[in-house]
């Protein structure tokens, strides 16, 4: 119930123009208006303000002619206008403008990209080295040339654990060949390191491709049937009886 | 008694090292009159002509009993029969222990039995040569260094586990369990259940299985004939060449990392084919369907369903080429 003696909110105000309050507020604030001539007064300010939005267009259209000047401020946007380095002799004095020569020259230019490139490289390349990974021995020039600079250079995350589990049970079988290998023919130890070697290799090269291309599915089948055939080959080694 | 006979194949693997282990095997072997596979940690400059002994033990044993034999074998011939008994017969140095026996059967026949050869030293020119007749039923179980194994006639299980020599399964076992290191192995009838697992040697299929898994680091993998319900292939760098039959909703899988894989397949194959190679090449000269780029223009790939399509092959390489080629 409003009271007469207070003057109706804005709020009251727009929902009673909207039709929006009920019967009974309806009523409370028109017997207040009749009564105040202040609100009284906005609510013909606000009556004048429904009538004027009722009296706008509902869509505008841009003119015709309008796309092509849009399009040449565009077009004159694209012109970037440096600041100029080149500073005259008055300003800046005849070293710092041959300082400026020599910054700018081709050689030194060629020189630092080459700097860049190779900073870049070895960065890259020591990013996709795993840590506990360090005594392999892929030959680089085996090494499918694989874009170095996409992100991120890490496993898959289904895959990771699965190689957590796989580097872990290949400790355990290192360590057990590890013990077996004095009581094995030099030939078998030789056969063993040689496959050992493959094996890796190809760890090596599929492991470097996953992580340049962490969704191709076809490498973690490759790389995952890898790491089974070191695990098998470990296995092995480490349940060869002695003398054999 | 039975004779023992003493196979006169050398099992001469590629590489340079077996051919001169064999070469000395041969050596030796001829010095001792009937010497057969190349022993281990061979000494030639200490081998000479040693006494042998001969060994025969006989027994009753139930059809499916197990029998294991392990230690110094350098020739091992295995032959099923159809007799409850056990017949192992050959010969080795004198001064070598052959040594186990059979289970006492509590109702009747023994149901297992184990046997092992004891070398007494390191270095030995030659080893035990010998020959076992056992039920074609009975699972038998046989571990040595390097020896040339040969099986016929077992329709039970076996498994066999070299270092060098070789390995030739004839008949149809069940089960065929087969790790070698460096020897090669032939299955020549193929087995329900087949596995087989080498590190540098060949492995030579035929004959076809319900379930086959065949996998090797360097060595190679050739399947020349059989049906196949479900095989695995897989190779390291070695090559792969598949010329079985794929079974009625079948699957084969063929994996290498850079070793080639001819697949060989009929003019008509009812398969659908999934090849891809991460960055080797695809050549289809079976059906029409072109291989197209892979994945950001990385290697190939090859997809197409033939005829019915009702078996499932699929090939996985990453750098080894593929080749499907009309068989």
């Amino acid at each position: 119930m409003i009271d007469y003696r207070e003057h109706s909110s804005f709020e009251e105000l727009n929902d009673f123009l909207d039709d929006r309050l009920d019967e009974a507020a309806a009523r409370a604030v028109l017997e207040h208006l009749a009564a105040c001539e202040q609100c009284s007064r906005e609510r013909d300010r606000l009556v004048g303000v429904l009538n004027g939005a009722r009296s706008v267009s509902m869509s505008i259209l841009p003119p015709d002619d309008i796309w092509p000047d849009l399009k040449k401020q565009l077009e004159s946007r694209k012109t970037v206008v440096l600041p100029s380095t080149q500073l005259g002799p008055a300003a800046s004095g005849g070293k710092a403008g041959a300082t400026q020569r020599i910054w700018k020259s081709g050689p030194f230019l060629a020189a630092a990209a080459l700097i860049l490139v190779v900073l870049s490289s070895g960065i890259t390349a020591l990013v996709l080295r795993d840590g506990n990974r360090g005594d392999r021995t892929a030959n680089p020039a085996d090494l499918v040339a694989w874009p170095v600079n996409r992100a991120p250079a890490v496993l898959p995350a289904g895959f990771q654990e699965t190689e957590t589990q796989y580097n872990r049970t290949i400790q355990e079988l290192q360590l057990a060949v590890n013990e077996q290998r004095g009581r094995l023919s030099p030939e078998t130890v030789r056969i063993v390191e040689r496959s050992l070697a493959l094996v890796d290799s190809a760890i090596d090269e599929a492991r470097s491709a996953l992580l340049a291309d962490p969704n191709d599915q076809v490498l973690v089948r490759l790389l995952s049937a890898n790491y089974q055939r070191k695990l098998d080959l470990l296995r092995r080694a480490s349940e060869l009886g002695p003398r054999t | 008694m039975i004779q023992f006979r003493a196979p006169y194949v050398l099992p001469c693997s590629r590489n340079g090292m077996a051919v001169l282990r064999c070469a000395v095997a041969v050596a030796a072997a001829s010095g001792l009159g009937g010497g057969t596979a190349h022993a281990q940690k061979l000494d030639p400059t200490k081998s000479k002509p040693a006494p042998r002994v001969s060994i025969e033990r006989r027994g009753a044993i139930t059809h499916d009993a197990s029998v294991r034999i392990y230690g110094a074998i350098s020739s091992l011939r295995i032959v099923g029969w159809e007799r409850d008994s056990l017949v192992i017969t050959g010969t080795m140095p004198a001064g070598w222990r052959f040594d186990g026996g059979m289970g006492s059967g509590v109702m009747g026949p023994s149901r297992g039995a184990k046997f092992y050869v004891d070398a007494g030293s390191d270095v030995y020119p030659a080893a035990a040569e010998l020959e076992i007749r056992a039920p074609s039923r009975a699972r038998l179980w046989a571990k040595s260094g390097s020896a040339d194994i040969e099986v016929s006639g077992m329709s039970g299980g076996l498994d066999l586990n070299i270092v060098g020599g070789s390995i030739t399964v004839a008949g149809t076992p069940r089960e065929l369990n087969i790790e070698s290191m460096d020897g090669n192995v032939r299955v020549q009838a193929g087995a329900s259940w087949l596995r087989v697992k080498t590190a540098t040697g060949a492995i030579d299929v035929r004959g076809g299985s319900e379930d086959a898994g065949l996998s090797t680091v360097s060595g190679t993998i050739h399947v020349a004939d059989g049906r196949y319900e479900r095989a695995k292939l897989e190779t390291v760098t070695g090559d792969v060449d598949y010329a079985g039959e794929v079974g009625y909703k079948g699957s084969v899988d063929i994996t290498t990392h850079s070793g080639k894989i001819d697949l060989r397949l009929p003019p008509k194959p009812n398969i659908e084919l999934d090849a891809a190679t991460v960055t080797g090449t695809i050549e289809n000269g079976v059906t029409r369907s072109a291989p197209v780029p892979g994945r950001e223009g990385r290697g190939m790939e090859l997809g197409f369903s033939s005829g019915n399509g009702d078996t499932h092959v699929v090939v996985r390489s990453f750098k080894g080429n593929v080749a499907l080629k009309p068989r």
